[in-house]
């Protein structure tokens, strides 16, 4: 029942389906097929005409995955009005998804694409379900309003994160909720940006989990892993076995763009928890997360190019906007915020 | 915990992808289901084919109203856009894509390998193909298709009241064998269940009564399954003329009047019913193979069967069934109320059960 209603999120609240729209579900093999059923009635139920994709598993993320979709979905996906993608092995940054999706920010496709990526029923639940859709739209508005004011910026965890960088006030900062105009859009409880990416400096530590997608999705982390960046670009991995695993993959993978920062986000989710999920990791209340490689066009940025996209989870972040804190070791301190957050039942 | 028929369902399903439509590591298979069909078929033969190494991508969607063209402005987009792009593809759907324009899209690439398994189960699919023998119902299919492919003057009775003749013209017939790794007689990759052969005769040769006493499916509301009182048809010259029957009769023709296209009164084809695993169960694409039926076609005709390279446009398609068919090539008897009477052809068929 709960999932029920879940999907009735999805489709009507979030996604904005019309009758006669076309709806796309794609799931592949290591993924749950009730919650792409649900969402799949939920749709059918709002008079659309709905496809499920149910599909062999790629053996990674973007366009690592590229050689392993078959064609008919490569073809399916630029032509849908909406495309929910449920994917353990992300679509996301593949080939069709940019084919989807660059005219969609162009303002020449339709695609609405919502990102729920290897969320099982248990999780979808949590995160989408049980989330008061009103009130976390209200506070991550008023978030997404403080940081786009906000130029110089310090992020620190208890882990030993300490990294600096510069806000471009004419890059927008994603609010991830709706799924209502054409373009990417991802689990909602997520705000994210791409700096300035020559002005980041210093070290970010992920003690939360770090996914690279296939043998890189290393799920939750044993031992942190400690990045030194210079001036956008990671030079250094240190920490235990999976540091050492990252430098042999980033190595094998022969892409030197795989090491730029592509962007930052903050993890507002009231029903996340850590679970080994990097979508659901990421949205960890109070976490920070860096994604490196791939840098999508939703960012209007320097548009960085590379054959994955790997993300990494800062947990209990504290965050400094032009000097003032806005949060503290996965707390809210901004007097307004922290009173939304209450009514979110959170920090 | 196994469900019914599991094992045999996963023979089937191998059966469909390694020795049917031959599915090569790296090939991209689709197999598309409506809401109206088990999805067990399609998850088995997904699974079949991922064995195979091959590229899989199952497409379940909203059931459109009708059969072929009628489909088109209900199917979502992304599913037209992903048929012509397959290397193989299982159509299973209840509401048949066949004859729509993503179908026609796919058969005239020549590059889609093209099987359908229209509205069949997990059942029909053991029954149908998975329990067939089809080394011995081959060679069967193949000698009924040389001797129709010879004649000239073709007569079909039944104890129902049909009885119509037409001339065959040379055009190619096809048996459906089940070898959906090369292309038909006709030179189309368009392939379908086994254990039928179908042709065009020439349209306006096509005189005398058809009754429709098994099955009658147009999709949607015409979709009447077993029937409860035959369907007759008066065919002058390749069209219908007039329908008589019960109640059933009254709906088809109302139905047709109400799709307001001529071409929807044009016999399309005609078949023989010849797989020992078929049943009459309401479902046409096994009906339509029913031992010793024989089965027409009408309204849309593909390009590949006619000679003329160009489909005969119809809104929409409408096949019907004559059981216990007797048929009668240049006056020579290869069937008596559906029993095979050929002396070329009693062996093959007794082996078979039959």
């Amino acid at each position: 029942m709960e999932l029920g209603k879940t999907a009735h999120v999805v489709v009507n609240k979030l996604c904005k389906v019309k009758p006669r729209e076309s709806v796309l579900i794609t799931i592949d093999g290591a993924e749950e097929f009730r919650v792409a059923e649900e969402i799949a009635k939920a749709a059918e139920a709002a008079d659309a005409k709905v496809m499920v994709a149910w599909h062999s598993t790629p053996r990674g993320y973007g366009k690592v995955g590229d050689p392993y979709l078959p064609e008919p979905l490569w073809a399916a996906i630029p032509n849908t009005d909406v495309w929910i993608e449920l994917n353990n092995q992300w679509l996301l940054y593949s080939t069709p998804w940019d084919n989807a999706m660059k005219p969609a920010v162009e303002g020449k496709g339709k695609v609405r694409y919502l990102f729920l990526g290897g969320l099982n029923v248990d999780q979808i639940v949590r995160c989408v379900g049980r989330v008061d859709i009103d009130t976390q739209a209200e506070f991550q508005e008023m978030l997404v309003d403080i940081t786009s004011k906000g130029r110089k910026m310090r992020i620190t965890t208890p882990a030993g994160t300490d990294i600096y960088f510069e806000n471009d006030a004419k890059r927008p900062v994603r609010n991830e909720l709706f799924a209502d105009v054409p373009g990417p859009h991802f689990l909602l409880g997520q705000i994210a940006w791409a700096p300035i990416e020559e002005s980041i400096n210093g070290t970010i530590v992920y003690d939360g989990s770090y996914s690279g997608g296939g043998e890189a999705d290393l799920g939750v982390l044993r031992t942190p892993i400690k990045v030194t960046v210079k001036d956008g670009k990671a030079i250094e991995f240190l920490g235990g076995s999976e540091a050492e695993f990252v430098k042999k993959w980033l190595v094998k993978l022969n892409d030197p763009n795989m090491y730029f920062a592509a962007h930052v986000c903050y993890g507002f989710n009231p029903g996340a928890r850590l679970s080994g999920l990097c979508t659901e990791d990421e949205r960890v209340w109070g976490c920070t997360e860096w994604g490196f490689g791939q840098q999508g066009p939703a960012f209007k940025a320097k548009g960085i190019n590379a054959i994955s996209h790997a993300d990494g989870i800062c947990l209990n972040s504290s965050v400094w906007i032009d000097g003032q804190q806005i949060m503290d070791k996965g707390k809210l301190t901004h007097p307004q915020l922290a009173k939304l957050a209450k009514k979110l039942g959170k920090e | 915990m196994p469900e019914y028929l599991e094992l045999e369902l996963a023979k089937a399903a191998d059966f469909l992808v390694r020795d049917s439509l031959k599915v090569k590591r790296g090939e991209s298979l689709l197999i598309t289901i409506d809401t109206e069909t088990d999805f067990r078929s399609a998850a088995a033969a997904a699974r079949a084919a991922q064995a195979l190494d091959a590229k899989v991508a199952v497409i379940w969607h909203t059931t459109p109203p009708g059969f072929g063209k009628a489909t088109d402005a209900y199917l979502p987009e992304p599913v037209k856009a992903a048929i012509p792009k397959a290397d193989a593809w299982i159509e299973f759907n209840n509401q048949w894509l066949l004859y729509s324009t993503p179908w026609e899209e796919a058969i005239k690439s020549k590059k889609v390998r093209y099987l359908c398994l229209g509205g069949i189960d997990v059942e029909r699919l053991v029954r149908c193909v998975g329990r067939v023998n089809w080394e011995l119902l081959n060679p069967f299919l193949t000698r009924v298709t040389e001797m129709t492919q010879k004649a000239n003057t073709v007569r079909i009775t039944t104890p129902a009241g049909n009885d119509i003749s037409f001339k065959m013209g040379g055009r190619p017939v096809v048996a459906e064998t089940m070898d959906c790794s090369v292309p038909n007689a006709c030179g189309a990759h368009a392939h379908f269940l086994g254990g039928q052969i179908i042709w065009a005769p020439i349209e306006e040769t096509i005189n005398g009564r058809i009754v429709f006493d098994g099955a009658l499916a147009g999709g949607g509301e015409a979709y009447f399954g077993t029937l409860k009182d035959p369907v007759k048809l008066e065919i002058k010259n390749g069209r219908i003329g007039g329908i008589s029957g019960g109640a059933e009769a009254k709906i088809y023709e109302k139905w047709l009047a109400k799709l307001n296209d001529s071409n929807m009164y044009n016999l399309a084809h005609v078949c023989y019913g010849f797989n020992p695993g078929a049943k009459l169960t309401g479902v046409m694409v096994e009906d339509e193979r029913v031992w010793g039926c024989t089965e027409w076609g009408i309204g849309y005709q593909s390009w590949y069967y006619n000679g003329k390279g160009v489909p005969a446009s119809a809104i929409s398609h409408v096949d019907g069934i004559c059981l216990n068919s007797s048929v009668t090539l240049d006056d020579v008897e290869v069937t008596t109320e559906g029993h095979v009477v050929h002396p070329e052809l009693r062996d093959l068929a007794a082996k078979l059960g039959k």
